[in-house]
C-alpha cells in the first residue's frame, strides 16, 4: 500500500520510512521532508502507525520474559537450598530437625509454586497476544512445573530414607543386641516413643523376612544347580553303568576278566599258603602300604608335593560325582582315559577350586547366619571343610562297608541306587557329630595302619580285596570286618585271628551283632557329637553277640582247620546255620534265648513307615549268601523265636531238629505269603538285599501271618507280604523271581519219559531246602547234617562259596557236576574236597550224598537216554562229546525232548544248536576254505586286540594259542568254535531279517557313527549290548577309526561270548529294533524302510 | 577349561560349598580326606599288584614320584583303579550322608 502511495506521489520507500520513524521518534523534519508528509501525508501516516504497534508489542514481550525468567531462577535457587538442608539433616538422622528443616523449604516451595502459577496465568491471558511474539514460552513454563514436582517427590523420598535409615540403624542394633528397646531406639534416633516402638517391631519383621528371603534364595539357587547336578550324577551314573561289564537283569553277573586272571593266579598257589604267592604277596602288600602312606605324608614337607598332593587328593574326592569320562570330555576305554583323568581332571578340578575366590563375605556371612544355613548347605559344607575328620572314619568304613557288602557288582548296583534313589539334596549331616569326631577317628586310623603291618591281617584285607574285585563272596571279609572292629590284637594271638575262641568271647561282651564296626561308630560319633558319655556298648545287655548267636560248641573242629580260608568259611558258616553240637542242633531253647535281640512285634506296619533300627532283629538279615531263599530268614526268625513258631502251630523242637519237618512247614509258610508258589517258583534275595534287608516273620493283629522287609540301615518297611499273598510279581530292587527248575523239569521229564524214576529222589512238592540245594542256594544245615551223618568229610561246594571261592556270578544255574568236576577254578580252589568227591563219584558215588548222587545219575541218564534217542548217530556222539562241558540237567532235557520229538538229530537240530560246521572242525587236520579263513582272521585278530581276552586264552588254552599261521591250534577249541559259530549265526540272522538296502546300511555303517545317531535298527539291541559289555560294548573309534557295524558286531559278539553273557540273536531283532516306528512290521518278514 | 569342566567345576564348587569355607581350611581339608580315600584305594588296590609291579611301585616311592605318577601307574595297572576310586569316594558319601542324617 505505501509502496502504490510513493508510486503515486513520487515519493521513495526510503523516504517514507525515515520520515515515519522521525515522526515516531518525535523528531523534527526538514523542510523537504514536511512538504513531502503533505503530499503523501496518508501514506507515512500509515507506517507510522505500523512502526508504532511493533514497537509496542516488542516491548509487552521483554517484560513477560524478563518475569518468567525471575521465576526460573528463584524455584531453581530456593528449592536447590532446601534440598540440600534436608539431605543434611537425613544424613544426621535428626527426625525432628528434618521435618523443622523441612517445613520452611515445603513453604518456600508453595510460595513459589504459587507465584509460578500466579505468573503462568497472567502469561496465560496474554496467550493470544504474547504467543506469536515467544512461542517457546508455555513450554518452559510446563517444564518449570515438572521440575518443581520433581523436587518435591525428592523432598519426599528424603523422608522415606531417613525413615530406612533408621530402621537400617535398628536391624543393625538388633543383630548386636536382640534385647535393645524401645527406649533406647527413641533416644538415639530422638523420636517419640511410639515412633520407636513401631520401627522396632517394623526392623524385627524386616529381619526375619531379609533373612527367609536370603536363606530362600540360596536354597533355590542350591536347589536349581544340584537340580542340574543330580541330572548329570544320573547321566553320568547310567554312561558308567553303561560302561561296567555288569548286567543288572543278568542273575550271572560276568567278572571282568583280568579279575578271572588274577584269580586264577591266586587260587593257583592257594594249597601253598605261606610259603606260596599268596604268602609272600601279603607281606610285601603289608611294607608296601606301609611305605605308600609314609610317602604321602612326606609330600607335606615339599611345596610343590603337598599342592600335588591337594590336586590328587581333591580328585579322590570329586570322583565320586562325575563319571569317569566327564572331566576330560572322553568316552573311551576306561584304560585309555585313566592318565587323562587323573592328570587334567584332578588339576582342572583343583585349580578351579582353590582359585576360587569368593569368600570372605560369604564366609562370614555362613559363620554368621549358620543357624538359618539350610540342610544342603551346611552338610557340603561339612564334607569338604569341618568333616574332614568324619571323612577318615567314612572313607575307612567304606572300604570295610564294601567288603562286607558281599561283591564289587553289588557295591556298585547299590551306589548307582543311592546316587538315583537319595540324591544330593537328601543329604543331611550332624554338624557337631562330625567336628566333634575328628581327631578321634583320625587316631582309630592310626591304629589301623599300624595293625595293617601285620602279616595276617594284611592276608584278610588282600583276600578280602581279591574277593571284592572278582565278585566272590566275601564272608572272610566279613570276619575282617569284625576282627578290626573289636581290635583284636593280632600280633599277640598265638592262633589265626580267624580261629580265635578268645576273641570272638571278647567281642561277645562288648559288641551288638546287629552292628558292625560301622554302626558303631555312629553311636559313638553322635555321642561325642552330643556331648554325651560314649556308649558303644548300649544295648549289649539286650542285643546278642556273634558268638551268642552262633554258638557252636563243636569248635574244635574249627580250630584244627589247615587253612585260613576253610577255617573262616566254616566260623562264618556258623552266623547263618542252627548252632550245632558235635553235628546235631544244640537245643532251641538256648539258641532262641540267646539269639533275639528284640522280639518285640511289629503288628500291622505299612510300606513306608519308619521303624527304629534297634528293633531289626539281626537273624532276619542274611548276610554274605547270595540267591538264598527268604526261607532262610523267615527260619532264623522262627528259630529264635519260639513263641512266634509255636503260635503258628508248629512243633519247635521238631522244627529246629528235622530239617525236613522244617522244610515243609517253611515251604507253607512262604507260599501262604507269596514268597514262592507250589510250582515251585520262588522268590529270592538279590545281592542287593545282603546285609541290608530285613526279611522279619511275624503274625499280624488277627493273628495271620506277615512277613516286614525293612531296610537295615535306615528302618524303612519296604514291603510286607501278609497271608493269603500270591506269588510277587511287582519285585523290590533287591529281589528277584527264580522259576522252578532242577526238581521240577526232572521230575517232568522222568513223567514224560520212560526213564525210570530213580529210587528215592524226593518230590520238590516235599522238599523246599533239598529244592534250593539242587539250584545253588543250598540249605547248609541240611547239607551239614547230611555230611556228618554219612560220616565223611567231602568239601561241598555250598561251603566252597561261603569261603569266597567260587564267584557267586559263576554259581551255574542248575547244580552241575560235570561242571564243579571239571571246573579248573574249582578243583585248584579246594583241591582236596573236589578230588575226594570226585574220586568217590568214580567209585560209584559209594559216600557221596545220596542227594549228590542221585543227580548225577540222573544227568548219566538223560545223557545216554538222549543218544538212545537219536539212533546213535555219529553226528550226534559228536555233539554230545562237544557239549560235555555244558550239559547240565536242564540242557540234558532239552536235547533229549528235541531228539525225541524230531525223531533224531535232525538237520535242523543239528542248526539250532550250531552243530551245522562243527563237525567238521572237530577232524584233526581242518581245510578251511577261502572265505572261513579271511573271517577266522578277522576274527583272531579282533580277539588278539582284546588284551584281557587274549591272556585269558592263553591261560586257559596255551600260550601258543595265538601264534601266527597257526589257525587250526586257534581254531581246534571248543570255545573258539563255538565263538565263531556264535557269531556267525547273529550274522545269519542279520541277514535273513535285514533286506539287501538296509542289511548293507546297518553293515558298512561306522560302529561309532551309527551309534551316535541312534538310528532305528539295532538301537536297542547296541545299548543292550553296551550295557552287558561295558567298555567292551563301545566302538572301538580311537583304535579302529573305521570300525564298521559287521566287525564291530562280530567283536562284541565274540567277547560276549567269551565272557559268558548269553547274546540271543532273536533280540538282536524284535520288532521294536527293527523299527519302532512301524506298526504293521512283522518280526517274521524282513525289514522294509519304505514300507509305513 | 572346556565347557565341559568349567561346568564340572562349578558343580563341585556348589556341591562341596567350597566357597564356604575358609581358605586357609580348603587346602588342608581336602587333604586330609583325601589322604584317607587315598590310603582305602591303596588298601585295595596293592594286593592286585603282581611282585614286579609291587617292586615297580615301591620304586616310585624312592624316587619321590608325584601323587599324578602314582596314580598314573596305578591306572596303568589296575583297568578298574577309577572304579576303585569311585567307589571309595562314592561310599565316602553315602556313608556320611547316612551317619549324619538326623
Amino acid at each position: 500500500m505505501v509502496k502504490e502511495k510513493q508510486q503515486d506521489k513520487g515519493i521513495t520507500e526510503k523516504d517514507i520510512n525515515e520520515i515515519a520513524n522521525l515522526i515516531v521518534g518525535e523528531k523534527r523534519l526538514t523542510l523537504k521532508q514536511k512538504k513531502l508528509l503533505e503530499v503523501n501525508s496518508e501514506v507515512i501516516n500509515l507506517k507510522v502507525a505500523e512502526i508504532k504497534a511493533e514497537r509496542e508489542k516488542k516491548e509487552k514481550s521483554n517484560t513477560k520474559e524478563t518475569e518468567i525468567d525471575v521465576v526460573e531462577n528463584r524455584i531453581e535457587e530456593n528449592t536447590k537450598n532446601a534440598i540440600a538442608k534436608a539431605e543434611s539433616i537425613a544424613e544426621e538422622d535428626g527426625k525432628e530437625e528434618m521435618e523443622n528443616a523441612l517445613e520452611p523449604i515445603e513453604q518456600k516451595v508453595e510460595e513459589i509454586k504459587d507465584y509460578t502459577e500466579k505468573k503462568i496465568a497472567e502469561v496465560g491471558n496474554n496467550e493470544e497476544e504474547i504467543a506469536p511474539t515467544n512461542p517457546d514460552a508455555q513450554e518452559k513454563y510446563d517444564a518449570i512445573e515438572k521440575e518443581l514436582e520433581g523436587r518435591k517427590e525428592v523432598v519426599a523420598n528424603l523422608e522415606k530414607d531417613l525413615k530406612n535409615k533408621s530402621l537400617e540403624k535398628i536391624q543393625k542394633w538388633l543383630a548386636e543386641n536382640p534385647e535393645i528397646t524401645t527406649n533406647t531406639i527413641q533416644r538415639k534416633l530422638n523420636i517419640s516413643n511410639e515412633e520407636a516402638e513401631k520401627l522396632l517391631t517394623e526392623a524385627k519383621e524386616l529381619t526375619n523376612l531379609y533373612s527367609e528371603l536370603e536363606e530362600l534364595g540360596d536354597a533355590e539357587e542350591d536347589k536349581i544347580r544340584l537340580k542340574e547336578i543330580n541330572k548329570k550324577l544320573k547321566e553320568s551314573s547310567e554312561e558308567d553303568y553303561l560302561a561296567k561289564p555288569f548286567n543288572l537283569n543278568d542273575n550271572h553277573e560276568p567278572v571282568p576278566l583280568n579279575f578271572e586272571i588274577q584269580n586264577e593266579e591266586v587260587l593257583r598257589t592257594f594249597e601253598t599258603e605261606e610259603k606260596g604267592w599268596f604268602g609272600r604277596q601279603t607281606e610285601r602288600v603289608g611294607n608296601a602300604f606301609s611305605k605308600g602312606v609314609e610317602w604321602w605324608n612326606n609330600l607335606d614337607n615339599d611345596k610343590n608335593g603337598k599342592l600335588a598332593k591337594t590336586i590328587v587328593g581333591a580328585g579322590l574326592i570329586g570322583a565320586s560325582i562325575f563319571g569317569i569320562g566327564e572331566f576330560s570330555g572322553l568316552n573311551e576305554k576306561v584304560n585309555s582315559v585313566n592318565k587323562i583323568w587323573i592328570r587334567s581332571a584332578m588339576a582342572g578340578l583343583m585349580s578351579s577350586i582353590m582359585t576360587h575366590k569368593t569368600t570372605g563375605k560369604v564366609i562370614n556371612n555362613l559363620k554368621e547366619n549358620w543357624g538359618n544355613a539350610n540342610n544342603t548347605t551346611k552338610a557340603l559344607a561339612v564334607l569338604v571343610g569341618l568333616g574332614a575328620g568324619a571323612g577318615i572314619a567314612i572313607s575307612f568304613v567304606g572300604t570295610s562297608t564294601l567288603i562286607v557288602t558281599g561283591t564289587a557288582i553289588a557295591t556298585k548296583l547299590g551306589l548307582n541306587k543311592y546316587v538315583f534313589d537319595k540324591k544330593i539334596e537328601e543329604i543331611n549331616f550332624d554338624i557337631n557329630a562330625l567336628v566333634g569326631s575328628l581327631d578321634e577317628i583320625e587316631k582309630q586310623r592310626e591304629e589301623l595302619n599300624k595293625k595293617l603291618n601285620n602279616t595276617k591281617m594284611w592276608k584278610s584285607v588282600t583276600n578280602g580285596a581279591i574277593s571284592i574285585a572278582s565278585g566272590f563272596g566275601s564272608m572272610i571279609a566279613n570276619q575282617i570286618e569284625f576282627k578290626i572292629d573289636n581290635n583284636v590284637d593280632v600280633k599277640n594271638s598265638s592262633t589265626p585271628i580267624e580261629q580265635t575262641p578268645e576273641a570272638d568271647t571278647t567281642v561277645a561282651e562288648n559288641k551288638p551283632i546287629e552292628k558292625g564296626w560301622w554302626g558303631r561308630q555312629i553311636d559313638k560319633i553322635k555321642s561325642i557329637g552330643n556331648s554325651k558319655e560314649g556308649n558303644e556298648s548300649t544295648g549289649s545287655s539286650e542285643t546278642a553277640t556273634n558268638s551268642d548267636n552262633n554258638p557252636t560248641e563243636g569248635s574244635n573242629d574249627v580250630e584244627n582247620s589247615s587253612t585260613d580260608t576253610t577255617t573262616v568259611a566254616e566260623n562264618t558258616k556258623t552266623n547263618q546255620i542252627p548252632a550245632t553240637e558235635g553235628g546235631k542242633p544244640v537245643a532251641p531253647q538256648e539258641v532262641a534265648e540267646q539269639k533275639v535281640v528284640n522280639t518285640e512285634n511289629m503288628p500291622d506296619r505299612v510300606v513306608g513307615e519308619k521303624i527304629d533300627i534297634k528293633e531289626i532283629k539281626a537273624e532276619t538279615i542274611i548276610d554274605g549268601e547270595k540267591n538264598v531263599g527268604i526261607s532262610y530268614a523267615h527260619k532264623a526268625s522262627l528259630l529264635a523265636n519260639k513263641d512266634l513258631t509255636t503260635k503258628l502251630g508248629i512243633d519247635y523242637d521238631k522244627f529246629a531238629t528235622d530239617e525236613k519237618y522244617a522244610a515243609l512247614e517253611m515251604k507253607k509258610i512262604e507260599i501262604k505269603l507269596g514268597y514262592m508258589d507250589k510250582a515251585g517258583n520262588q522268590i529270592l534275595m538279590k545281592e542287593d538285599a545282603i546285609g541290608k534287608i530285613s526279611y522279619d516273620l511275624d503274625v499280624d493283629k488277627d493273628g495271620k501271618l506277615i512277613s516286614y522287609e525293612i531296610d537295615k540301615d535306615t528302618g524303612v518297611i519296604r514291603d510286607v507280604h501278609h497271608e493269603g499273598d500270591t506269588l510277587e510279581k511287582d519285585l523290590e530292587n533287591y529281589e528277584e523271581t527264580k522259576l522252578n527248575k532242577t526238581y521240577a523239569n526232572i521230575e517232568k521229564a522222568f513223567n514224560k519219559s520212560d526213564i525210570e524214576k530213580p529210587e528215592g529222589v524226593i518230590s520238590s512238592k516235599e522238599v523246599v531246602f533239598s529244592n534250593s540245594y539242587l539250584m545253588g542256594d543250598d540249605d547248609s544245615s541240611y547239607l551239614e547234617n547230611n555230611l556228618k551223618n554219612t560220616g565223611n568229610t567231602i568239601t561241598k561246594p555250598d561251603e566252597v562259596v561261603s569261603t569266597n571261592i567260587m564267584n557267586p556270578g559263576k554259581i551255574p544255574e542248575v547244580y552241575n557236576f560235570e561242571n564243579i568236576i571239571k571246573s579248573p577254578e574249582w578243583r585248584k580252589l579246594n583241591e582236596k574236597g573236589l578230588k575226594d568227591l570226585l574220586e568217590l563219584f568214580n567209585k560209584g558215588g559209594k559216600g557221596m550224598n545220596p542227594e549228590e548222587l542221585r543227580f548225577v545219575t540222573s544227568v548219566d541218564e538223560l545223557y545216554k537216554k538222549a543218544i538212545e534217542s537219536s539212533g546213535n548217530s555219529e553226528d550226534f556222539q559228536d555233539f554230545m562229546k562237544y557239549r560235555e562241558g555244558d550239559l547240565n540237567v536242564i540242557n540234558a532235557l532239552k536235547i533229549y525232548k528235541d531228539v525225541i520229538d524230531q525223531e533224531g538229530f535232525t538237520e535242523q537240530l543239528k542248526t539250532k544248536y550250531g552243530f551245522y560246521d562243527w563237525k567238521d572242525s572237530l577232524a584233526p587236520n581242518i581245510e578251511f576254505t577261502e572265505k572261513e579263513i579271511k573271517e577266522l582272521n578277522i576274527f583272531k585278530s579282533n580277539i588278539e586286540d582284546d588284551k584281557e581276552l587274549k591272556n585269558l586264552f592263553k591261560t586257559k588254552y596255551g600260550k601258543d594259542i595265538f601264534d601266527k599261521n597257526n589257525l587250526q591250534k586257534f581254531m581246534n577249541t571248543k570255545e573258539m568254535r563255538n565263538i565263531y559259530a556264535e557269531y556267525n549265526k547273529n550274522l545269519n540272522y542279520l541277514d535273513e531279517k535285514l533286506s539287501e538296502n538296509v542289511k548293507q546300511i546297518v553293515k558298512n555303517s561306522k560302529a561309532t557313527n551309527y551309534i551316535d545317531e541312534n538310528k532305528n535298527i539295532l538301537t536297542d539291541y547296541l545299548k543292550a549290548l553296551r550295557i552287558k559289555l561295558g567298555a567292551d560294548g563301545i566302538p572301538r573309534n580311537e583304535r579302529f577309526r573305521n570300525e564298521k557295524m559287521e566287525e564291530y558286531l562280530q567283536r562284541v559278539t565274540a567277547v560276549a561270548k567269551i565272557k559268558r553273557i548269553n547274546i540271543d540273536p532273536k533280540f538282536l531283532l524284535t520288532q521294536e529294533n527293527l523299527n519302532p516306528n512301524t506298526t504293521n512290521h512283522t518280526d517274521d518278514e524282513p525289514y522294509n524302510p519304505n514300507k509305513k | 577349561m572346556n565347557t565341559t569342566q568349567k561346568e564340572v567345576r562349578e558343580d563341585i564348587i556348589t556341591l562341596f560349598n567350597i566357597k564356604h569355607l575358609p581358605e586357609d581350611k580348603q587346602e588342608e581339608t581336602i587333604n586330609r580326606i583325601g589322604t584317607i580315600i587315598f590310603q582305602n584305594v591303596l588298601m585295595r588296590t596293592l594286593p592286585m599288584l603282581s611282585e614286579e609291579d609291587l617292586a615297580k611301585y615301591e620304586e616310585l616311592l624312592e624316587k619321590n614320584s608325584s601323587p599324578e605318577d602314582l596314580m598314573d601307574f596305578f591306572g596303568e595297572k589296575i583297568p578298574t583303579f577309577l572304579e576303585i576310586v569311585k567307589e571309595e569316594s562314592i561310599s565316602f558319601r553315602k556313608q556320611a550322608a547316612e551317619l549324619f542324617k538326623k
